[in-house]
């Protein structure tokens, strides 16, 4: 950050050098040099052109819709039109091939530019990306897929994109888990970022909830009614299996992964009184009784770190926020405002908790650890549930009626920015943000 | 008059007038004592002293020099003043106003030129409240909230770093005048609308700014933005130059500001942190 020192300095040097500037000395008011500082230029989206892929590969016009989508769905950029581009169809991709020039027409800041063509049985893919105010490449990336795989080769094409014009990881390639009630019952169903390639993991004509993603990606963990009783089952998202971890008497769920993936943090009621615990991911066996107060204990999450765990608790009347080492010991309340705080989830930041709050309907918000900066993220728009942060902390998901029936929504970390990520009749609840994942 | 005469040689002579006075001042005693020995016989006193004010002596405050005045009873209600204005008073023709000063004497010059400057009670106070000012603007750097007696508050930067630094106050070039003041936040938020540097540069160099001279015609539209000092990223210079250039207009500038605006007007455009 500059110094207000050199600032003062260099306004010295602009009213001293006033002769080669034309600038006014100070003396009378009409003569003082004025300073605008516009500040930082947070909030602008940035005008960024995409050219249509070049190569011949057959896919290529849906394959650029879905890189136009997943860069207008990050919430970084104002796309501008197809319509506004000047350049000639079929141009190159490498410097030199093109003018940037015919970039600064249409006002564009960052360009995108794709090659997709065959590649044997499959596809290859090529993502070039400019600054054209400065004339210069950002980067350039090659990716190669099967031809059916041709969604992810875009995603990763528009997070390419993504990361050389902000410098950040786009979660495009990341998929949620959810709770879909398309088929008459509650079923768990694996869906990609933008909404597409929905796919079923269970089929048991049953309840199935609350799916949550292990540290690795190939593993589910969520709650089934299969056989009657709230039970616990993982299913391996690679060998196709779904186990029985847990089968206690009364409630078993509201599973959440360590940061390690070893322990499950749960919901259990042996002995009546729901209570928080954490069983191995191996064989279920009981670990840590994180919680022993009176009262429904219950939605454990884990910070980042694994030291500490977030979870929902009655002990000081309605339902609040509360944040304990994972051993159970040091608890203490986080959230204070409203009556009914629910469904915590931590930020891969740490820095924050995401969760539910109702105030008549329920809206998403996020807090700090120690109880200040209380952000709502939702507001008179159906009801928000089930916060689930991107792998990177930028955005979080929750599910929405705000179009009617229950989609998967996305907001950036502060709010300004929420777009639905899945489209068609609805019905999709408990959304769960995987990890950044290779498959 | 009687005078003692004198005749061949220096005489002494006891005239009448010693005699009558000594026969006066004998009077004056006993009708003195006259009256003393009548109040001591119960009569009346002359003052009742139920009808007497006692005054008790107490020091006087002394003067405190230059310490802030500090309202001491609600101000005169402003629509009593409104009922009587104030007599206007007419200027007087210069030879006039100067005829009306009173024109200092030598012996007034000479004083003033012979004080003494160095131990006075003024000048004792003046040292004693430029230490005190000096520790309020210490105290004020390092708490925003620390009492602010006389400091000159608008000088002070308010997250602490040091007066010098904060030289330019919030305005950022020390000019105070409100209506050039909302001038300038219209103007800025405008091109900051339109500014729109690429996120990794931004995020990736914080310290970048760069500044613009850009003339500020009188009905607010921009003129050809010259780079004053640029940041060696042509990419980021050019898109404050862009922002310039998208925004063409900003609101019209206070009409006694236009001679400086026109000539030109410094923009910053710092990089800072984006999202």
């Amino acid at each position: 950050m500059h110094s207000r020192i050199d600032r003062r300095r260099l306004l010295g040097g602009m009213l001293a050098g006033t002769a080669a500037l034309a600038l006014p000395r100070s003396g009378r008011a009409q003569d003082q040099t004025i300073l605008l500082s516009i500040g930082s230029p947070g909030g602008n989206k940035t005008p960024l052109a995409v050219a249509r892929p070049i190569g011949g590969a057959s896919e290529s016009a849906e394959f650029y819709e879905v890189v136009r989508r997943d860069l207008e769905l990050s919430g970084w950029f104002r796309m501008i039109e197809e319509a506004a581009h000047i350049e000639p169809g079929g141009t190159g991709v490498k410097p030199g091939e093109f003018a940037f020039e015919d970039w600064d027409v249409p006002g564009a800041v960052g360009l995108g530019k794709i090659v997709l063509q065959p590649d044997g049985k499959g596809l290859r893919a090529e993502a070039w990306v400019y600054d054209v105010g400065g004339r210069r490449k950002l980067g350039a990336k090659a990716f190669t897929a099967d031809a059916s795989a041709w969604r992810s080769l875009a995603h990763k094409v528009a997070g390419e994109i993504v990361l050389r014009i902000t410098g950040r990881p786009a979660p495009f390639a990341s998929r949620f888990a959810c709770a879909g009630s398309f088929s008459g019952n509650k079923e768990i169903y694996v869906v990609d970022f933008d909404g597409y390639g929905l796919t079923r993991i269970t089929k048991n004509g049953s309840i199935n909830l609350a799916p949550t993603w292990d540290p690795t990606g190939t593993r589910l963990a969520f709650t089934s009614y299969a056989a009657g009783n709230p039970d616990l089952y993982v299913a391996d998202l690679s060998g196709g299996r779904i186990t029985r971890l847990s089968a206690r008497t009364g409630i078993n769920s509201g599973a959440a992964w360590s940061p390690l993936g070893d322990r499950i943090a749960l919901t259990m009621a042996p002995n009546g009184d729901p209570d928080v615990y954490t069983i191995d991911a191996k064989n279920g066996a009981v670990s840590t009784r994180v919680t022993k107060a009176a009262g429904i204990d219950s939605s454990p999450c884990w910070s980042p770190d694994g030291s500490k765990v977030a979870f929902v608790s009655e002990r000081g009347g309605g339902a609040q926020i509360y944040v304990a080492s994972a051993d159970g010991s040091g608890a203490r309340r986080v959230t204070f405002q409203g009556g009914h705080n629910v469904d915590p989830s931590w930020s891969p930041k740490g820095d924050r908790l995401a969760f539910v709050s109702r105030d008549g309907v329920f809206d998403v918000f996020t807090v700090r650890l120690d109880g200040t900066g209380l952000t709502r993220l939702t507001q008179g728009q159906g009801d928000n549930e089930d916060p689930s942060w991107s792998p990177d902390g930028e955005y979080v998901a929750f599910s929405s009626t705000r179009s009617g029936s229950s989609h998967i929504w996305m907001s950036t970390a502060d709010g300004t920015h929420q777009v639905q990520l899945t489209t068609g009749k609805g019905g999709y609840t408990n959304p769960s943000w995987s990890p950044a994942l290779t498959w | 008059m009687a005078s003692i005469a004198v005749q061949g040689r220096k005489k002494e002579r006891i005239t009448w007038e010693v005699p009558a006075s000594v026969a006066l001042h004998v009077l004056l005693a006993l009708l003195i004592f006259l009256a003393q020995c009548g109040s001591c016989a119960g009569e009346p006193p002359l003052v009742n002293p139920d009808n007497v004010m006692r005054v008790s002596a107490v020091a006087l405050p002394k003067q405190t020099g230059r310490l802030p005045d500090k309202p001491s009873r609600t101000p005169d209600n402003p629509v009593a003043a409104k009922e009587a204005p104030p007599e206007p008073v007419a200027e007087a023709p210069k030879g006039q106003a100067d005829a009306a000063k009173p024109v200092p004497n030598a012996s007034d010059m000479s004083l003033q030129k012979d004080e003494p400057r160095k131990g006075t009670t003024k000048d004792r106070t003046d040292a004693r409240e430029a230490l005190l000012n000096s520790a309020r603007r210490e105290a004020l750097v390092k708490d925003p909230n620390a009492p602010l007696g006389d400091t000159d508050r608008p000088r002070t930067s308010p997250d602490g770093v040091s007066i010098d630094e904060a030289i330019f106050g919030p305005g950022g070039d020390g000019i105070n005048d409100p209506e050039l003041a909302r001038w300038k936040v219209q103007a800025e938020e405008a091109l900051r609308a339109n500014w729109t540097p690429l996120p990794a540069t931004v995020a990736g160099h914080p310290d970048y700014v760069v500044y613009l001279v850009v003339p500020v015609g009188p009905d607010g539209k921009l003129g050809k933005p010259q780079v004053y000092k640029g940041t060696g990223d042509s990419g980021f210079d050019r898109s404050a130059i862009m922002a310039v250039m998208k925004t063409g207009r900003v609101p019209p500038p206070p009409e006694k500001w236009r001679g400086s605006t026109t000539k030109g007007v410094v923009m910053e455009f710092p990089a800072g942190a984006k999202r």
